[in-house]
């Protein structure tokens, strides 16, 4: 910037010369620095404190939560009981499967695909109860209640190897094994 | 000087700052976006919670947090599970006291009783005679609904 004022009145030309020379030659100026200044706080700032996993939620379905009315018909409920060594499937009376654990494993393909054959048995039910042992750990039963909550079916009508998501049992209670 | 001013003429070293801007712009708008929706639940640290296919947003509700060592209420301790465990009562007898306060929920009357939420957030690797002694606390207080915290996957 000196360079060129140097240069304006080097030429020997009058002030109000310069000052028009000055004005076409210098483009108006942002004050970019202090802007990126900000800019750079910022995105630092918002990098930081940005979260990259969502948490959602799992709604239990409580039998107490909207009491009141006469009780429903009986019908079919799916239990899902978790023991430490498998799953066992009941109807609330009779054993309807047990699927023991595979390697040391849960199985829960085996359960989906019980649960799917269940859910087309049962088309209109949605409630289903998911027991748990004491000593089952607390991640069994999210994933127990993801199995039996929706599954994945080939997509009718579409392309091979393509699938859907199907809604199974969405009323989920949670509690205690006999 | 004079002669090497003449092979090179002098170009004003400038830095190319527009689009830099633009840059920082775009990063700018789309993180400030992206930390607009507001998150109800922080996900605290030395808690590792369960993946699950759950698409639900978590809304307002009483926090009930349970790290490997001790159990929360809104970020407040309010017993350990070394307690917890050691007592044998059916409910955790200071959890249910701090539930029981009435500034937590804002409502008393109880039409709001069913309404009231509260959303548990626990290590997946706790047993879950330990989170089903929680749930059971929070029914056996006011709280009509039980909400599990989960990481989308």
């Amino acid at each position: 910037m000196s360079a060129t004022n140097s240069r304006s009145f080097a030429t020997g030309g009058s002030l109000l010369q310069g000052s028009f020379t000055n004005r076409i030659r210098k483009p108006t100026e942002l004050m970019l620095v202090p802007m990126i200044d900000i800019f750079t706080v910022l995105v630092t700032f918002l990098l930081m404190t940005a979260v990259f996993s969502r948490i959602t939620i799992l709604q239990l379905n409580l039998p107490s939560a909207d009491a009141g009315g006469a009780p429903a018909p009986p019908q079919f409920r799916l239990e899902v009981i978790v023991r430490e060594a498998g799953f066992e499937l009941t109807n609330g009376d009779a054993l309807i499967a047990a699927v023991p654990k595979v390697d040391g494993q849960y199985d829960f393909k085996t359960l989906s695909d019980l649960a799917l054959q269940l859910k087309r048995e049962y088309p209109d039910v949605d409630d289903a109860s998911v027991l748990m042992e004491r000593q089952v750990k607390y991640d069994y039963l999210i994933q127990v209640m993801d199995t039996i909550r929706s599954t994945k079916v080939p997509a009718e009508g579409a392309a091979p190897g393509s699938t859907t998501t199907l809604e199974m049992f969405t009323h989920i209670a949670v509690g205690e094994a006999p | 000087m004079s002669l090497l001013n003449r092979a090179a003429p002098r170009v004003d070293a400038e830095l190319n700052l527009i689009p830099m801007i633009d840059v920082m712009s775009v990063l700018v708008t789309f993180l400030l976006i992206y930390t607009a929706d507001v998150e109800v639940l922080q996900n605290t640290k030395g808690i590792e919670i369960p993946n699950s296919t759950a698409q639900t947003q978590a809304n307002q509700s009483v926090v009930v947090t349970i790290t490997k060592d001790h159990v929360f209420v809104q970020g407040e301790m309010v017993a350990s599970l070394a307690d917890v465990t050691a007592a044998d009562t059916p409910l955790i007898e200071p959890l249910k006291k701090v539930l029981e306060r009435p500034m937590l929920f804002g409502d008393a009357d109880a039409a709001g009783v069913a309404k009231r939420e509260v959303t548990v957030i626990a290590d997946k690797s706790l047993p879950f005679d330990l989170v089903r002694k929680v749930m059971a606390t929070c029914t056996a207080t006011t709280y009509g609904k039980i909400s599990l915290a989960v990481l989308q996957k």
